[in-house]
């Protein structure tokens, strides 16, 4: 019973693959299979908004749920592109899991924003764009949703220092710490 | 002792005399009734809420009503890691509470950072507001988080809390 279930997923994921192959053609490659058995496809950033329409509207996968939207650094001059932004999308009808991997270049940093599709994607983006750097075009309101506002840097990028490179230890000289445009004092 | 007859307040070893300075008077009731504003901000919290559990008790000691606004509280106990953003709110509640205000660094994170030596966690909340007593462990104990707050009451009953002006407030007599 379980294994049917297990092929029934990883079918349901590799049809939503071939069809996403024959609807956009070069836009997307050839699915692999990733360490931990999700499939992976890559896609090219011009068709990624129609990708995910395609993935969550056909009737035939229904992947309604946006799982997780990630990027990944693969450092200067590592990689041709630099970054991946990843969508993982889960179908619940079927349990079957599915990955789109997005490649962007490095000074070219910007992807579609998949709010009008997933709108969980609002602040999973400004969580991207605030440790990554990776702007979201389209994005109803894009900022900082874990560091200060006024931080300057994006840290997750594999050149930023561990430690910031800003002093660990206050001392009186420094500027009053504040929150920011948010709250003023009156 | 009872075949002499003084006349009533003078001293025969009935009545009792003490002596002591003001300050150490106001110190010791003062820290029979210190209240926490807990400041729990990730997992030091747990074990901070296991401390006023019926097991640890903290009401034993006057810490019973954790007050929810930094105006009617004494004591700032900050339960957990300081990210950079939440510094500046810290600073300001220290700031709202009236004085004598204390400040624990409960756990590893408020003292030094902790485990977190990186571009988010601020490396001991000590950088913003004074602290009085340092409580080590990742997370404490609620022993150690109580005998943490005897410590604090120690230090106000000698008059040396709290940390921000090193005096107690004594009223003009």
């Amino acid at each position: 019973m379980r294994s049917t279930a297990a092929e029934q997923a990883t079918s349901a994921s590799e049809s939503a693959a071939r069809r996403l192959k024959a609807l956009l053609g070069d836009a997307v490659q050839e699915p692999r299979v990733e360490r931990d058995g999700v499939l992976t496809v890559a896609v090219a950033r011009e068709a990624v908004i129609a990708v995910l329409t395609e993935l969550r509207d056909n009737p035939d996968h229904e992947f309604r749920v946006l799982i997780d939207l990630t990027a990944v650094d693969y450092g200067h001059g590592k990689r041709t592109p630099r970054f991946d932004v990843v969508y993982s999308l889960l179908s619940r009808r079927d349990v079957a899991r599915i990955r789109l991997a997005v490649g962007v270049d490095e000074g070219d940093e910007w992807v579609p924003t998949a709010t009008s599709v997933y709108p969980c994607a609002n602040w999973l983006e400004r969580e991207v764009y605030d440790l990554m750097g990776i702007r979201f075009d389209g994005h109803p309101d894009l900022k900082r949703i874990e560091l200060p506002e006024d931080y300057d840097g994006h840290p997750l990028r594999k050149e930023f220092p561990l430690r910031g490179g800003h002093r660990q230890v206050r001392r009186p000289e420094d500027p009053e710490p504040h929150f920011g445009h948010r709250f003023r004092a009156r | 002792m009872g075949l002499i007859q003084a006349p009533p307040g003078e001293k025969t070893g009935t009545y009792g005399v003490l002596l002591a300075k003001l300050s150490t008077v106001v110190g010791k009731a003062q820290r029979f009734s210190v209240w926490p504003l807990g400041f729990g901000l990730a997992c030091c919290a747990i074990e901070m809420m296991a401390t006023v559990t019926n097991r640890m008790d903290l009401s034993r000691f006057g810490g019973e009503i954790f007050r929810a606004s930094p105006r009617q509280a004494d004591l700032m106990i900050v339960a957990g890691r300081v990210s950079l953003k939440m510094a500046p709110v810290i600073q300001r509640l220290y700031e709202q509470m009236a004085e004598p205000r204390y400040a624990i660094a409960m756990g590893a994170c408020a003292s030094c950072g902790g485990p977190f030596d990186n571009y988010a966690i601020v490396q001991g909340v000590d950088n913003y507001i004074p602290v009085d007593v340092y409580v080590p462990g990742c997370p404490p104990r609620p022993e150690m988080l109580l005998n943490g707050i005897l410590m604090l009451h120690e230090k106000i009953m000698r008059g040396e809390a709290p940390a921000n002006h090193g005096g107690i407030y004594v009223p003009e007599v």
